[in-house]
C-alpha cells in the first residue's frame, strides 16, 4: 500500500471517531434534561478539558515559550484581539528559530 | 442564578438578530479563529507532504475529520503495516473533548430540528464552540455556530493546501518552533470563553494544574481524566455554594 492509500484508510477511521464523539456529545446534551446546574456544568467541562490538555505541555516549557504564552495572554486580556495576541505569541516563538539561524 | 444557554442571552426576544445577520456575525467573529486555523493548516499541509501524503488528500482529511489534534497525531502513525487499532484508540483518546463540546453546544442550538443539529456537528471544533459560547449578542445561535464553523473549516482546508504546496519552502526549525503554537491557541480560546461568559477561571486552572501534576506519575490520558474530573468537581461544588448564597 502507498502512503496515500494508508492515509485514506486512516482518514476513514479518524472521521468516524471524530463525528461519533461529536454526535455522542450532542445526544448527551439533548437528552440530559433541563437541570440548570447540570447545564451549567456542561458549559464548564470543555474549558476543564482544554485546561487538562494544556497542563502537561507546560512541564517542559522553555523560557521563550513561557514568554510567548505570557505575551499572548497579556495582549489578549488588555485588547481582546484574539488574532493579534496569537500572532504576537507566534512571533516570539519564531524569533527563537530566527536567532538560531543567525 | 441563570444557567445553560440562558446565561448568554441579552435583551428580549424581539431584539434577537435574524438567522442571516447571526450567520454574518458568526463569520465576522469567527475570522480571527479561522485565520489561526489557516496558519495551523499551513503547518499541517507541510507536515503531510513531508511524509509523502498528497496535498489534496491532506485537504480531504481536513474536511472529513476537522480535528487538528487527531490529524497531526496520526501523521506519525502511517508506517507499514497500518496500525488501524492504534489509530482508532489514539483518535478516541485525543478527541474526547469533542464529546464535551457537543454536549455543551446542544443546549444552545436546541431550537433546530435534530437532523440539522446532527449535521452541524461536522463543523464543531474548539474554535466554533468557543466563539458561540463567548458571543454576548442575542443571536440565532445555530446560524452563528454553523457559519463560524464553516469559515474556520474553509481556512483550515485552504491553509492545508497552501502548506502542502509550499512545504519545501518551510524550514524545519520554523515548524519545530511553531509546535508550541497549539498551546498558545488553546490558551487564548480559554481566555476568550472565560472573559465573555460567567464561567470563571478556577475550574480550568485547577484542571490544568492537576493534569500537570498527575502527568508526572501516570499516562497523559489518566492525567487528562484526573484534570477534567477535578475541575468538574470544583465547578459543581462552587455552583452549589453560589446557590446557597443566593438563598
Amino acid at each position: 500500500m502507498t502512503v496515500d492509500e494508508r492515509f485514506a484508510i486512516a482518514i476513514g477511521v479518524m472521521a468516524a471517531i471524530a463525528f461519533g464523539c461529536r454526535a455522542t456529545g450532542l445526544l448527551i446534551g439533548t437528552f440530559i434534561g433541563e437541570n440548570p446546574r447540570l447545564r451549567r456544568l456542561l458549559d464548564i467541562l470543555p474549558t476543564c478539558a482544554i485546561g487538562a490538555v494544556i497542563g502537561p505541555s507546560l512541564s517542559g516549557v522553555s523560557f521563550l515559550q513561557a514568554v510567548a504564552l505570557t505575551v499572548a495572554a497579556v495582549i489578549f486580556v488588555f485588547s481582546t484581539r484574539f488574532l493579534i495576541a496569537l500572532l504576537a505569541g507566534t512571533a516570539v516563538l519564531l524569533s527563537s528559530a530566527l536567532l538560531q539561524s543567525v | 442564578m441563570v444557567s445553560g444557554a440562558d446565561q448568554f442571552a441579552v435583551g428580549d426576544e424581539s431584539s434577537r438578530l435574524s438567522a442571516a445577520n447571526s450567520g454574518r456575525l458568526g463569520f465576522r467573529r469567527g475570522t480571527p479563529l479561522a485565520i489561526s486555523s489557516g496558519l495551523f493548516g499551513i503547518l499541517y499541509g507541510a507536515a503531510c507532504v513531508s511524509v509523502g501524503i498528497s496535498p489534496w488528500l491532506a485537504a480531504v482529511s481536513c474536511v472529513l475529520v476537522f480535528s487538528g489534534a487527531i490529524q497531526f497525531a496520526v501523521i506519525s502513525m502511517l508506517d507499514e503495516p497500518l496500525a488501524i487499532g492504534a489509530i482508532a484508540v489514539s483518535s478516541l483518546l485525543i478527541c474526547n473533548r469533542l464529546v464535551l463540546m457537543g454536549a455543551s453546544i446542544a443546549d444552545h442550538i436546541k431550537s433546530e430540528p435534530f437532523i440539522l443539529r446532527l449535521a452541524s456537528m461536522l463543523v464543531l471544533t474548539d474554535g466554533a464552540w468557543a466563539a458561540t459560547l463567548a458571543e454576548k449578542e442575542k443571536v440565532h445561535r445555530f446560524a452563528f455556530f454553523v457559519c463560524a464553523g464553516i469559515w474556520i473549516l474553509t481556512l483550515w482546508v485552504a491553509g492545508t493546501l497552501l502548506g502542502g504546496i509550499l512545504a519545501s519552502n518551510i524550514p524545519g526549525d520554523i515548524i519545530s518552533a511553531l509546535s508550541f503554537a497549539g498551546v498558545l491557541f488553546l490558551s487564548l480560546l480559554l481566555l476568550l470563553v472565560v472573559k465573555n461568559t460567567r464561567i470563571g477561571h478556577a475550574p480550568w486552572v485547577v484542571s490544568a494544574l492537576t493534569s500537570l501534576a498527575v502527568s508526572q506519575f501516570v499516562t497523559l490520558w489518566l492525567a487528562f481524566l484526573a484534570g477534567v474530573t477535578t475541575g468538574a468537581l470544583l465547578a459543581w461544588f462552587a455552583d452549589a455554594g453560589d446557590r446557597s448564597d443566593d438563598r
